[in-house]
């Protein structure tokens, strides 16, 4: 049983920051392709996932100018009760804007463990958790048995931001031509994936009580990786819809043998279909239903042909998108694998 | 559609009017400023009426709401500045600009009518079209349309024409075009192969001359490089034409994307309490934009620098096409006149079975389009008459109606609208609008109640107002009037209630404070029922 509480709401920078370590587990993290999704201010800032909640890796994100070890200490809080819990919290992170340096052992290290923190440091994070647990479970801190805090110490990583919104975003996926894009363009994408999370924070859950792990989906308080991926993709094929004047392979066998100014206007008008679609702001729930279909299906085999994918997305969700005809349908996804490979 | 409730409100204040019924409803009280041409605004405004509230009232603040039952179905709708909330079996929909609105209102509600302005067809915007069924008390006017913005009165008439028959201006303007287009292409194509064919049947020597010469290595070396030219003009026609045709397609969707782009821009429901904009739709599905500003951006300037790239090419087409045809008229200058005319000829000759065929189709296929043009014709003189028919009929009514009312001989009523110079006003003013939205109620079947706020300012006579109240009464739909009573007929119950009248009286209400907090927990409970939580 898990009960849900010291859910937040904070201001702009506070939000990219927590923007931030969203990102961190789904492009930096070594193990960044085992999850699937990212849960927004649920058992803690963020949360990321395997796709049916049993494994988490926790975040605790503070995103403080400066923090002395005993701030360290408490900041651990949240993730500590987590620990204590049942649910599966695999990885647990505390992720911070700047340690000083004479805290730390090597300060050239931006993820690391308790062990690369000062003797002295290490004691100070110590009681600062301890003091924070005792004073929020109104008991002494000598109460506290010492071998589960030491075993919770050994397993926390700390990671130093990487304040790079830019990299941060460009680090999410591969795509063609993805670095000849200007900065602005990634900020934006950057503030759209916020805008994401704030608006999932405003979901207020606070004290409702889960049963299991995966009962937390059912608030719909979390990104997707495949949401995030496609988001780019979406922005990646949509900004260059235009300027883009080749033929994507993929597309090729659809106009073999036409005559060439034939095939330069069907290519227009299949572009200006999928102008519209990305114009029109009246079915946008459809329109991702579309995409993200398109792009799981991509991302799972990238050898699938226009044709299989096609035929894996369900009937109603190419229906759904009537700006589309279906030679329009099979150039957008042409066009997508195009960019993915 | 029925009006069922009408309100206006906010957290701290609030008004709600349910009362209505499926008869004549009139709004009433002892005196002016109790509301009631608040509420009727706030009625038409909630469904996307340009807005003519009394100047006091500062609309930024409050919601506006309003209930019909349309087609057995209840729908709600909740307006705050352009954005437009529409609640119907549990499911909000939000529209956040009032052109959004309007697409909504065409396919769920009423096809609005459609008509030709300045060479483009476009839909008639819910103000003007509001003006079928419903008369604000304010800025009237008999000589043209109210509040009118872009629309004139003879926008008016011929959206009435347009709800006549909806085929009247729906003409597809397109298709006549390309088939009067393709017409003209066929009759220069007929009449290129007569003449071919004409010309060997004429010239048997020549045609001779021509069998024999095919052969000839200098007459072949001549022909060839004319006919050189000649397929190298035929192919830079076509790349002219295809360019063009894809530089209007470009034109087009830049025009279409830009009016959906500022679609986007504006509009944003802000909490009328605190102005914040973070009011949360609590059970919506939340879902990325499916473009940004700058995707947005990057796309038109991409057509538009493709535009201007075709533009351009196409000029160099033109460029190339009269050069090459400078060249043709020069080589044909300088070959003698006898074997000009037989490489003329030779197509004629050779091909004079093929352009038999050839002829036989096209004339096939003119004949098919000249019906086409024909049913064409017939349909829009129809149309026209049957349309015209109709609104000399809705005139001739009104001219009755007014008449009848107001005892006179002949009005000089001579149309949908006074002269420029010729404005009615008191009770005149009344009969006039009275006897025109009648009129019209009575030739065209208006899914819509009739709603007239102060229906009989002017002094109008009681005599002339009972007959008014009994027309209305005949037409056997919702109608809501409002009106303001002297004492004398207010003590005297004016409007005694009957089952086909319903008096509203507003007179208790305090003046000036139409809005109460005794109607925010309900109104409230609207705003919650539309998935607003105001915070």
């Amino acid at each position: 049983m898990y009960k849900i509480k010291n859910t937040e709401r904070n201001n702009e920078k506070a939000s990219d920051f927590e923007t931030f370590s969203m990102l961190y587990l789904l492009g930096i993290r070594s193990d960044r392709d085992q999850i699937d999704l990212v849960l927004v201010d649920c058992f803690n800032d963020v949360t990321g996932s395997d796709d049916v909640v049993s494994r988490l890796w926790d975040v605790q994100s503070k995103g403080h100018k400066s923090n002395t070890p005993l701030q360290i200490g408490e900041h651990l809080i949240t993730l500590y009760e987590n620990f204590l819990t049942d649910f599966p919290f695999e990885h647990l992170i505390l992720f911070l804007e700047t340690v000083a340096s004479i805290h730390v052992r090597d300060a050239s290290l931006v993820i690391f463990g308790i062990s690369n923190f000062t003797g002295e440091s290490q004691e100070k994070i110590k009681e600062g958790l301890l003091r924070e647990f005792a004073r929020r479970n109104s008991i002494l801190p000598s109460e506290i048995p010492t071998d589960k805090v030491n075993s919770f110490l050994e397993s926390v990583d700390f990671v130093l931001c990487t304040k790079d919104k830019i990299k941060n975003i460009k680090n999410l996926i591969e795509f063609k031509n993805k670095d000849v894009r200007g900065d602005d363009f990634f900020i934006e994408i950057f503030n759209e994936i916020r805008g994401m999370q704030s608006n999932l924070k405003s979901t207020n859950v606070e004290y409702s009580v889960l049963n299991a792990p995966s009962d937390i989906l059912f608030f719909r308080k979390y990104i997707t990786r495949n949401q995030i991926v496609t988001l780019l993709v979406n922005r990646l094929v949509g900004i260059e819809l235009f300027s883009n004047h080749g033929i994507p392979i993929d597309f090729i066998p659809y106009v073999e043998g036409m005559d060439r100014e034939d095939v330069r206007d069907l290519i227009q008008n299949c572009v200006a279909a999928i102008c519209r679609t990305f114009f029109d702001k009246n079915n946008k729930v459809n329109v991702w239903r579309f995409l993200e279909a398109t792009i799981k299906f991509l991302m799972k085999d990238s050898t699938l042909g226009v044709e299989e994918i096609v035929g894996q997305i369900p009937e109603q969700t190419l229906r759904g998108v009537p700006t589309l005809d279906s030679t329009s349908t099979r150039f957008l996804i042409a066009r997508i694998k195009d960019g993915l490979q | 559609m029925i009006l069922l409730a009408a309100g206006i409100g906010n957290l701290e204040e609030a008004f709600i009017e349910d009362r209505f019924t499926n008869d004549l409803n009139i709004i009433y009280s002892n005196d002016n400023n109790k509301g009631k041409t608040i509420l009727i605004q706030s009625a038409m405004y909630s469904i996307g009426n340009s807005p003519i509230f009394p100047a006091s009232l500062d609309i930024r603040r409050y919601f506006f709401y309003s209930k019909f039952s349309h087609n057995d179905r209840d729908i709600e709708f909740l307006r705050s500045g352009n954005s437009i909330l529409v609640r119907e079996q549990g499911v909000v929909s939000v529209f956040d600009t009032i052109t959004d609105f309007k697409i909504y209102f065409n396919e769920e509600i009423f096809q609005l009518p459609r008509f030709v302005k300045d060479g483009r067809p476009i839909m008639a915007d819910t103000s003007l079209f509001f003006q079928t069924f419903f008369l604000p008390q304010d800025k009237r006017n008999t000589s043209t349309v109210i509040n009118g913005g872009q629309f004139n009165k003879s926008d008016f008439v011929l959206m009435l024409k347009a709800l006549i028959d909806p085929n009247f201006s729906n003409l597809d303007i397109g298709e006549v075009d390309v088939l009067k287009n393709r017409r003209k292409e066929l009759l220069q194509q007929i009449g290129l192969l007569s003449r071919r064919l004409s010309f060997a049947k004429e010239n048997p020597v020549v045609a001779r001359q021509v069998l024999q010469s095919v052969n000839n290595v200098n007459f072949q070396e001549q022909s060839d490089s004319l006919q050189k030219i000649n397929s190298e003009i035929s192919a830079y026609s076509t790349k002219r034409n295809r360019e063009t045709n894809r530089l209007y397609k470009l034109q087009t969707l830049i025009s279409e994307l830009n009016s959906l782009n500022r679609n986007i821009e504006i509009g944003k429901i802000k909490c009328a309490d605190c102005g914040s904009e973070k009011i949360v739709y609590s059970n919506g599905e939340f879902t990325f934009e499916v473009s940004n500003d700058i995707v947005r951006r990057e796309v038109i300037a991409s057509i538009r620098s493709q535009i201007s790239n075709k533009i351009a090419a196409i000029a160099e087409y033109n460029n190339e096409i009269s050069r090459l045809q400078i060249e043709l008229q020069a080589r044909l200058a300088s070959i003698p006149a006898e074997v000009t005319d037989i490489i003329i000829s030779r197509e004629a000759v050779l091909n004079e079975r093929d352009n038999d065929l050839k002829i036989a189709e096209l004339n096939n296929e003119l004949q098919l389009i000249e019906q086409r043009l024909a049913q064409q014709e017939l349909f829009e003189k129809q149309s026209t008459q049957r349309v015209n028919e109709t609104l000399a009929e809705i005139v001739g009514d009104m001219k009755r109606y007014y008449a009848e009312i107001d005892e006179v001989e002949n009005s000089s009523i001579e149309g949908l609208f006074t002269k420029h110079n010729e404005n009615f006003s008191g009770s005149e003013e009344q009969i006039f609008y009275f006897s025109k939205l009648v009129s019209i109620s009575k030739h065209i079947q208006l899914p819509f109640p009739i709603i007239v706020d102060c229906f009989r300012d002017g002094e109008v006579s009681t005599d002339k107002e009972l007959k008014m109240i009994r027309e209305y009464q005949n037409l056997k739909k919702q109608v809501i009037l409002t009106s303001t009573l002297k004492s004398q007929e207010y003590s005297s119950d004016k409007y005694p209630k009957s089952n086909t009248l319903n008096p509203i009286d507003y007179s208790q209400i305090q003046s000036n404070k139409l809005l109460q907090p005794s109607f925010c927990a309900e109104f409230e409970k609207i705003l919650k029922a539309f998935n607003l939580e105001l915070h």
